[in-house]
């Protein structure tokens, strides 16, 4: 405890504001508390001071706030119009409920369901044949896919087929003109060589005559 | 006790600011601000007197806090950072109201001097004046008329429950001058509506007389 006499000096130590502070607001040990309270119970001066203190404490409690608004959230218009639909959606309900009897309530159920179900009787055939048109229209595309595939590959196999044998034929060609030409040759030589033998024949000829003359000349 | 467990359960303030600082989380700093508003727009209101403009101060807090989120120590407590943000910006709006003269902050001086004629000087908004009642209208007035200095402590420590302690790390002053200038805020108080109240005493018979 902070011990200040800022009154008679010399007279008393009096409590410090500082402690009187802690006093008045609890944030004090106990042990400090008591030992204020001893002091206080016997100085007069001090009591005076703590009434007046006081007197501020109450003062204050007596300003109290106006309640400050929430801010708006963005929610809420929603939130308005969604209980009130809430309102009129439970309000109707339990007026239907109110003016209906059971009866005929169940009758219409079973109308309800008799219809739903032949609905959905229908339409399960109607989904069973739609099934059916679509796998056969499904296997028809394919069908022809496939046709169109094989008249492809057999056009190509037709048209590689005409490519070889052409080529084939050229070859061919090639080698008759060749061969031909061969013959030629040899026919041209084997003309050469007939008048050649037939020139040497016929030289043979004429000498082999001039010879057999001579001698009957001679005699 | 869902609630008690939910609190339990719930992030601290330092932990969702320690989201905020790093990632910038949105919804973190959403349910930091739905913790705090009031608080926040209380003191906002008690400093300046002014719903609208506590408002408006708290909004500007809040937004302030975010954009200096690099700021704030882990080590401290998120209040101690939030309360020092609004006391400022409160300081700064009551300076701008100085200067357009629309209230004497330096009524009262260090030593707590102060007249009647200041009492008056501060006109509360209409909706406070409303929901205030008389006697708490003269007290609000006569708050208005501290020392802003006096007064966030009064704020601080009477309306809004912190310890001495804690308004000191919010202030960066030691405990103790906290306590002296609580001590002598409530003098003041104390003092100056021991006087209006001798006032209107003493004017009252008069009013009685001349109506006789």
């Amino acid at each position: 405890m902070q011990k200040t006499d800022t009154r008679n000096a010399g007279a008393v130590n009096h409590p410090s504001a500082e402690d009187w502070m802690g006093f008045l607001y609890g944030e004090i040990p106990a042990a400090l508390r008591h030992e204020l309270g001893d002091h206080l119970s016997q100085c007069p001066t001090c009591r005076q001071q703590l009434k007046s203190w006081r007197a501020g404490m109450s003062a204050l409690d007596e300003w109290e706030l106006p309640v400050i608004p929430r801010a708006p959230r963005h929610w809420q218009p929603a939130l308005k119009w969604a209980s009130a639909a809430a309102v009129v959606l439970c309000f109707g309900f339990l007026l239907g409920r109110q003016t209906s009897s059971a009866a005929s309530e169940l009758a219409a159920l079973k109308a309800s369901v008799a219809r739903i179900s032949e609905t959905v009787e229908r339409d399960r055939e109607a989904s069973a044949v739609n099934a059916i048109d679509e796998a056969t229209a499904v296997a028809q595309a394919e069908v022809a896919r496939l046709m169109t595939d094989y008249t492809h590959a057999a056009e190509a196999v037709r048209t590689e087929d005409r490519r070889t044998t052409s080529l084939a034929l050229r070859q061919m060609e090639l080698r008759l003109s060749r061969l031909r030409a061969e013959l030629e040759t040899v026919a041209v030589n084997t003309e050469d060589s007939f008048q050649q033998t037939q020139e040497g024949l016929a030289n043979l000829v004429s000498l082999t005559i001039s010879e057999g003359t001579k001698p009957e000349s001679n005699q | 006790m869902g609630r008690l467990l939910t609190s339990w359960l719930a992030p601290s303030d330092e932990q969702l600011m320690w989201r905020v600082k790093l990632d910038g989380d949105a919804q973190a700093f959403a349910r930091l601000m739905a913790r705090w508003e009031k608080p926040i727009q209380r003191l906002c209101l008690r400093m300046t007197g002014d719903t609208h403009r506590a408002e408006d101060l708290t909004q500007t807090a809040f937004t302030r806090v975010f954009t200096r989120r690099a700021d704030w120590e882990p080590t401290g407590k998120f209040s101690t950072f939030l309360w020092r943000v609004a006391l400022n910006l409160c300081h700064d709006e009551l300076r701008r109201q100085q200067r357009r003269g629309e209230m004497s902050l330096d009524a009262l001086d260090e030593d707590g001097d102060m007249g009647t004629d200041s009492f008056a000087a501060a006109e509360p908004s209409p909706d406070v004046q409303a929901a205030a009642s008389e006697h708490g209208e003269l007290v609000r007035r006569a708050l208005a008329t501290l020392s802003p200095r006096y007064r966030e402590v009064v704020v601080l420590r009477h309306y809004e429950g912190l310890k001495f302690r804690e308004i000191g790390a919010v202030l960066g002053i030691p405990e103790g001058t906290v306590k002296s200038r609580m001590a002598e805020a409530l003098g003041q108080l104390s003092q100056l509506l021991k006087q209006v109240n001798e006032d209107e005493s003493c004017k009252r018979p008069t009013l009685e007389t001349r109506a006789l």
